[in-house]
């Protein structure tokens, strides 16, 4: 039934592609149209992952295959090709190819120096030069020989071809590498729609930030839909563009794992499905990357050895980076073995016997060679839409394979011929017959005993000589040349070889002519080569922590029942400091406060004696676990981008700041505009994901921004041009916008269709109470300021971080009711900061107003418990109100105190054990417990040092090893850290 | 309530008249000061319990203890009870009364422009009308190596007074130093996330060494046509000037070690962020230390993540000699506290003083007048209500330069009692 249907589908095609081959082009002379009729036999043929036939005949025709069949019989009008030994494979498909067309270029440019704040593409085009669905590749697709013939090379008979530029990289256009026209090798024209979070080329200033993409794409999804639904925007080519290509394969290029969980968050909100362009650490979050549902792209690309030689060179290295030279190549396994779909890209590789390495050490590495074959032929053919035509070996398929001297992913194997749509392109001839094997040569007087391998053979003289003997083979024509014995002369033969037996004439080292012959009298040497298996078998040294570097754990910690006896307890409620009481964790909270406590069995029991128990440290101004960029500076207002959107889980500032005893912390924005960003509220998770580590059920933040840093006031007189510029123009940013978002809310209660503003949207949140801000301000006049827009507005400003002239207006703020997060002690540091005092906290807080001391530094956070003794040393805060500066206060601040800032009992069990009076410059933090697992704990600290070391030491050898081995080394560049202060800005979304 | 109003009004006038202008230098000692009882800690490791120290004439004339039988009539005494008395610490490394602030380049003069600035004296652009000073000395800081920066030869240093008239009334020490900024060997680019190499490493080190060679030359040399570049630095190769040379990096400070003995210099390494790695090379070339703040970040991302806070303890424990500092000017009031994390970290607490005190004096060379509670030293101490390392405790009551008692008000003060006086009246 099923070999009927074949034929059925085989006469078909026959019939179609006849009438197929009309073309409106012109020709010239006499017409020569070839139907490409050919039969390859005696081959194995591996129509796709995970099948053989074995002596299979494959027929093809017409640029489609006609046929594949055990032991087969040539049709009679076809070639025959004998592939005897060979191996046939379906071509391999590329999804991320950039091929065949023009290098991404800068519209226009932008001035040194200045803010460019709109697109400068001419056209009827959107406002944002990184966003260009309206790229449609096939209009720009040139086929390019050279490039063409060197992916070949790589095996590839297909690709989806892009301009790997842009957030919107608008679509690819999916072609064969023949070497026809245009029109002839375009297979699909818009093959899938590409997306990162990077914005290239463009000179726009928008977005500048990681956040400020997100926030883009965000925006950009609902403009869209707008856009359809509505004509106010007149034409916007952009839109109608990614409209149109929503229909398409999304494919979503990321730069580590962190960023597919973001993609995944644009994809859930939007309802779409993304196939991920993965960045190769996937390995690192193999359980989130199954989670996340997503089909994968992944690339090659594995690092070579670093040169660890000299220590000090090494010491710069983390263990992240040497984990990651080990670990690598086990991404697809851990991949496949996790049951992730994906496919593989070459992308990256330059040189196809790099990318074939590659290959060969992700299969040594764990990758059946079945998964990797499936990952460059099925998998992308399915992807890109195109699985009825390429993808596996089948009746009515193109004719796209490979013809391989042996098994494709071996050492040594080489690509013969790489067929696209029928056409051959030979890379290395197919020998007229095979060679290997045993022969008796006679030369002359002379009789040899000669094994020909596929690189070389050999003379076997007696048990101990050996011959090297040089030949090569050219359209059957034979040259040998080899010593007459060990040290002799060269004997040099040619002729021909007919069969299993080569003969002809030559010359012995005398220079006298002799007659040859050699003739074959055992099978094929062995083929495989011994070299290529001797590094599988080494032992993996890296452990699987999370976060995958220095202090991860290798297993999730755990909430405990914990009862901590006789200490001091700083309950920051009314009982005050309770000396040598009990407190109890059970279930993630505080169970028990004060007295003795009688616990349940099997509760961890901590002698207290002489420690102190106080809340966890709430920082309400920090800038730790951010990815790329603090700052969306591009425009005086970015209400639209998050915090959120970019928490970076991996920071090693989060376990260091739990060693300071840190158990919350308000990631602002930065504080280079009016309006900034959201915050994210994240609980010190370490080892957890962006999203584990989010404060639960917390009302939203805004950073705003006052005075210098919003004016733009230390920098070069080239940026005067984004507005404001002066303390005046910073009211009237507030005035304008809040202006339009009670329009906009106006707008959306009297039921008009509104287009969904994210910026408006959240600007009016502030209005309706439900957002609060947290605003970076120094000086007494743009405080009262910003405190007499927000009595015209009708809300309350919630907090003034910094705040350090608030002493002078702590009455005024009282009154309004705002809150006032500060420095202890810093001032000098810039014009706006000259008079500010120590003992603005102690003045505030006299005067009524809720009052923490915030870090705004990766470093300091670590000592606010010592920032907070500050407001007893300046102006004599008693100490139990002094903590409360960086415990309950914050909380206060940011509306959590009913979950952390004190200890009572149904509150989150977030506490720090001190050894000392907290307030202490000799306290020291002992455990650090968040939701009632120790996330920090001072002793085992020093047993993750020592395994840390060791664990180092143990890849660093390795790598040596590997040296030594010849293995190819990079430079020991130690990997850094950026830390982020309020006025970081640089452009990160690039 | 009457006399709590009298008190205001007196304090509020006060105020007043010396808002936005910095205390009075302290008048020249006129009798004789003797400071009874408390808990005095010399600064060379030793403490007295119950101590008497006295000094006259700006000097300090007795250091014992309390129970000893000396006459004091003629004293003017001060109740040491439940205090501490240590020497005035010494804040090395600083851009103090060189930088007013930060972001207004007006008020900078702590970089002068080149790359090799060796003739360039900070005395000479030392403010000693600063409104930041005043600030620094209430905590007890009473003197600064005032340090330029920028370029790789930044110029020289001084060490001044932190009360006085002006510059000349304050160099303790004028001139004490070059500075050094050994060449960075790498750069980070926040783009790669890593360290990148830099290029002009070999190039900027040998610059450098061309310049030290040159100058050496120089200064040996008779009748040379004068070269202010080259004359600056004779005080290197005559023993009269030390060679800070601010390194970081394992590598650099040994490298910087191999050119101090090239050109047999005096050296001192500030900064040491990696000194721990190099203590044998450092004990063995007796280089010491002026180690950079204590409140700082772990150098790499694997470090121990208090690695900072126990470098000071680890050079202790290896006999390397060192001193502690603080980063940039305003900052140096939290100097004592750098000290405090230190000891809670393991280093012995009188090594932590001394090594705000007569380490420091040692390393900067003005040990023979100041740094630790010595018959013959330069009256200059402070008396503390609590332990002056802890922020908890760190009351400074009184100060002495010279025997001059210091007066502790300051901007900020001034500034605080303005405003207490607002919220007063509203009561």
């Amino acid at each position: 039934m099923k070999k009927q249907t074949t034929i059925l589908v085989a006469l078909l095609l026959w019939c179609c592609g006849t009438v197929l081959a009309q073309v409106t082009f012109p020709y010239n002379g006499v017409k020569d149209q070839r139907d490409g009729w050919y039969a390859f036999t005696n081959a194995t043929v591996i129509p796709q992952a995970g099948s053989e036939i074995k002596n299979a005949t494959l027929v093809i025709k017409e640029g489609r295959i006609v046929s594949i069949t055990p032991n087969g019989s040539v049709p009679e009008g076809a070639v025959e090709v004998d592939a005897e030994g060979k191996y046939i494979y379906p071509s391999l498909i590329d999804m991320y190819a950039e091929y065949g067309l023009p290098e991404a270029k800068s519209v226009g440019e932008r001035p040194r120096q200045q803010p460019q704040m709109l697109s400068n593409k001419e056209g009827a085009y959107g406002w944002n030069e990184a966003l260009k669905p309206e790229f449609r590749a096939h209009e720009y697709f040139t086929p390019d020989g050279k490039a063409a013939k060197n992916l070949r090379g790589f095996g590839f008979g297909v690709v989806s071809s892009l301009q790997q530029d842009g957030i919107s990289r608008g679509s690819s256009v999916v072609v064969s590498l023949g070497e026809e026209r245009a029109n002839e090798v375009i297979i699909k024209s818009e093959g899938a729609h590409y997306l990162s979070f990077s914005k290239g080329v463009s000179t726009q200033s928008y977005p500048n930030s990681l956040m400020g993409v997100m926030a883009l794409l965000r925006q950009t999804y609902i403009d869209a839909a707008w856009y359809q639904d509505t004509d106010e925007e007149g034409t916007n080519l952009s839109l109608e563009a990614w409209n149109d290509v929503q229909a398409l394969p999304q494919i979503f290029a990321v730069s580590d794992w962190q960023e597919v969980l973001r993609a995944q968050v644009l994809a859930k909100e939007f309802g779409k499905k993304y196939i991920i362009k993965g960045s190769g650490d996937e390995y690192q979050r193999i359980a989130e990357m199954k989670q996340s549902g997503a089909t994968f792209i992944l690339p090659l690309d594995f690092p070579d050895a670093y040169d660890v030689t000299d220590p000090y060179d090494a010491h710069q290295l983390s263990l992240t980076q040497l984990r990651h030279w080990e670990m690598a190549p086990t991404n697809p396994a851990k991949m496949a073995e996790a049951g992730i779909k994906f496919a593989i890209t070459a992308d990256g590789h330059k040189k196809s016997s790099d990318f074939f390495g590659a290959l060969r050490k992700a299969i040594e590495s764990g990758l059946s060679e079945a998964d990797a074959l499936r990952a460059l032929t099925e998998t992308p053919a399915t992807l890109l839409g195109i699985s009825e035509e390429a993808g596996t070996l089948a009746t009515g398929k193109w004719a796209n394979f490979l013809i391989t001297s042996a098994p494709l992913f071996a050492k040594g194997t080489k690509i013969h011929h790489n067929w696209v749509q029928g056409k051959p392109h030979v890379m290395d001839a197919l020998p007229a017959h095979d060679l290997t094997g045993d022969y008796t040569l006679k030369a002359g007087s002379r009789a040899y005993n000669m094994t020909v391998g596929a690189k070389g053979a050999k003379i076997k003289i007696d048990e101990e000589t050996e011959l090297d003997v040089k030949y090569s083979e050219d359209g059957g024509l034979i040259t040998l040349s080899f010593p007459q014995d060990k040290g002799a002369g060269l004997m040099r033969l040619s002729g021909l070889v007919d069969g299993d037996m080569w003969r002809g004439r030559g010359q012995d080292p005398t220079g006298a002519w002799i007659n040859w012959e050699a003739e074959k009298t055992g099978g094929q040497a062995a083929a495989e080569e011994k070299e290529g298996k001797e590094t599988a078998a080494t032992a993996m040294v890296s452990q699987q922590t999370a976060p995958y570097g220095a202090f991860g754990w290798t297993s999730r910690p755990q909430a405990e029942t914990v009862i901590i006896r006789n200490a001091t307890l700083w309950t920051n409620e009314e009982s005050g400091i309770l000396e040598k009481a009990d407190i109890m964790l059970q279930n993630g909270k505080i169970a028990q406060v004060g007295g003795s406590i009688r616990g349940p069995r099997g509760a961890i029991e901590i002698d207290g004696e002489g420690m102190h128990v106080t809340p966890g440290i709430i920082d309400e101004h920090s800038h730790i676990a951010i990815s790329r960029g603090v700052n969306e500076s591009s425009q005086e207002s970015t209400a639209e981008v998050s915090i959120a959107d970019v928490v970076d889980a991996t920071d090693v500032d989060i376990y260091r700041q739990l060693s300071g005893g840190v158990t919350t912390s308000q990631l602002l924005h930065g504080s280079a505009n009016p309006i900034g960003g959201q915050s994210a509220l994240i609980k010190l998770r370490w080892g957890y994901t962006p999203e584990e580590m989010k404060f639960a059920g917390a009302p939203g933040f805004i950073k705003f921004a006052l005075g210098e840093n919003v004016k733009q006031s230390n920098r070069s007189n080239s940026y005067g041009i984004r507005y404001p510029q002066t303390r005046m123009g910073v009211e009237q940013v507030f005035e304008n916008y809040f202006t339009e978002a009670r329009a906009y809310g106006e707008a959306i209660d009297r039921g008009e269709k509104v287009r969904r503003d994210l910026e408006l949207e959240t600007l009016l949140e502030i209005l309706n109470g439900e957002r609060f801000i947290t605003c970076h301000s120094y000086q007494q006049g743009e405080i009262n300021m910003l405190l007499k827009v927000a009595d015209r507005f009708g809300f309350r400003v919630n907090t003034f971080t910094h705040i350090l002239e608030g002493y002078k207006v702590a009455d005024k703020m009282a009154e309004h009711g705002a809150g006032g997060s500060s420095f202890s002690d810093w001032w000098a540091y810039k014009f706006e900061v000259v008079d500010a005092i120590p003992y603005n906290g102690a003045i505030m807080h006299e005067q009524g107003v809720t009052v923490a001391f915030n870090s705004d530094d990766a470093e300091m956070a670590r000592r606010l418990n010592q920032e907070a003794a500050k407001a007893v040393l300046f102006g004599g805060v008693s100490e139990e109100e002094a903590l409360k500066f960086v415990t309950l206060n914050p909380a206060k601040l940011l509306h959590i105190d009913d979950k952390v800032g004190s200890l009572k009992v149904g509150k989150d069990a977030d506490i720090v054990i001190w050894t000392d009076n907290p307030l202490s410059v000799y306290a020291r933090a002992k455990h650090t417990y968040v939701d009632g697992i120790k996330f920090y704990d001072m002793d085992e600290d020093v047993t993750r040092r020592a395994a840390l070391q060791d664990e180092r030491n143990a890849l660093i050898q390795k790598m040596l090893d590997a040296k030594e081995g010849g293995a190819k080394t990079q430079p020991a560049k130690g990997r850094g850290q950026r830390h982020y202060h309020c006025d970081t800005e640089d452009d990160e979304g690039r | 309530m009457q006399l709590k109003h009298i008190f205001l009004l007196f304090a509020t006038l006060l105020s007043s008249l010396l808002m936005a202008q910095p205390p009075v230098p302290g008048a020249v000692q006129a009798k004789p000061i003797a400071i009874v009882g408390g808990t005095a800690h010399l600064g060379n490791g030793e403490v007295i319990e119950n101590a008497l120290v006295t000094f006259d004439q700006g000097k300090i004339t007795r250091v014992d203890r309390a129970s000893a039988k000396v006459d004091l009539s003629d004293h003017e005494v001060v109740d040491g009870t439940g205090k501490h008395i240590y020497p005035g610490l010494i804040a090395p490394n600083t851009q103090l009364g060189i930088v007013e602030i930060a972001a207004v380049s007006a008020t900078r003069d702590n970089a002068e422009t080149g790359y090799l600035n060796p003739n360039a004296r900070s005395l000479v652009a030392y403010n000693t009308d600063s409104q930041v000073t005043p600030t620094v000395r209430s905590r007890g800081v009473l003197f600064a190596q005032v340090t330029p920066q920028g370029g790789a030869l930044s110029g020289q240093s001084s060490i001044v007074q932190l009360d006085a008239w002006n510059w000349e009334d304050a160099a303790v020490l004028a001139d004490d130093g070059h500075h050094l900024n050994w060449p960075r060997r790498r750069s980070y680019s926040w783009r790669q996330g890593t360290w990148t190499k830099n290029e002009r490493y070999a190039e900027q080190v040998q610059s450098v060494e061309d310049f030290l060679r040159q100058a050496q030359a120089y200064c040996a040399g008779a009748d040379r046509e004068p070269n202010l570049r080259l004359a600056s630095a004779c005080g290197l190769f005559n023993g009269k000037q030390r060679l800070f040379v601010h390194a970081n990096l394992a590598k650099d400070i040994e490298q910087a070690i191999l050119l101090g003995k090239k050109f047999d210099l005096d050296l001192v390494i500030v900064g040491g962020e990696e000194s721990y790695l190099v203590t044998e090379l450092l004990r063995e070339y007796k280089v010491p230390v002026v180690l950079g703040p204590t409140h700082a970040l772990p150098g790499t991302l694997d470090s121990d993540v208090d690695q900072p806070f126990k470098t000071p303890a680890a050079l202790h424990e290896a006999g390397v000699q060192f001193c502690l500092s603080n980063e940039g000017f305003w900052q140096q009031r939290n100097l004592p506290f750098q000290a405090g994390t230190a000891v809670a970290y393991g280093l012995p607490y009188e090594k932590a003083i001394q090594a705000l005190t007569l380490d420091a004096a040692s390393i900067l060379g003005v040990a023979d007048r100041i740094g630790s509670l010595e018959v013959g030293k330069d009256a200059s101490l402070i008396i503390t209500s609590g332990d002056v390392l802890d922020m908890r405790t760190s009351v400074v009551e009184h100060a002495f330069i010279d025997g001059r008692k210091v007066d502790l008000d300051n901007k900020q003060d001034q500034l605080y009692r303005r405003f207490q006086t607002k919220y007063q009246r509203q009561k």
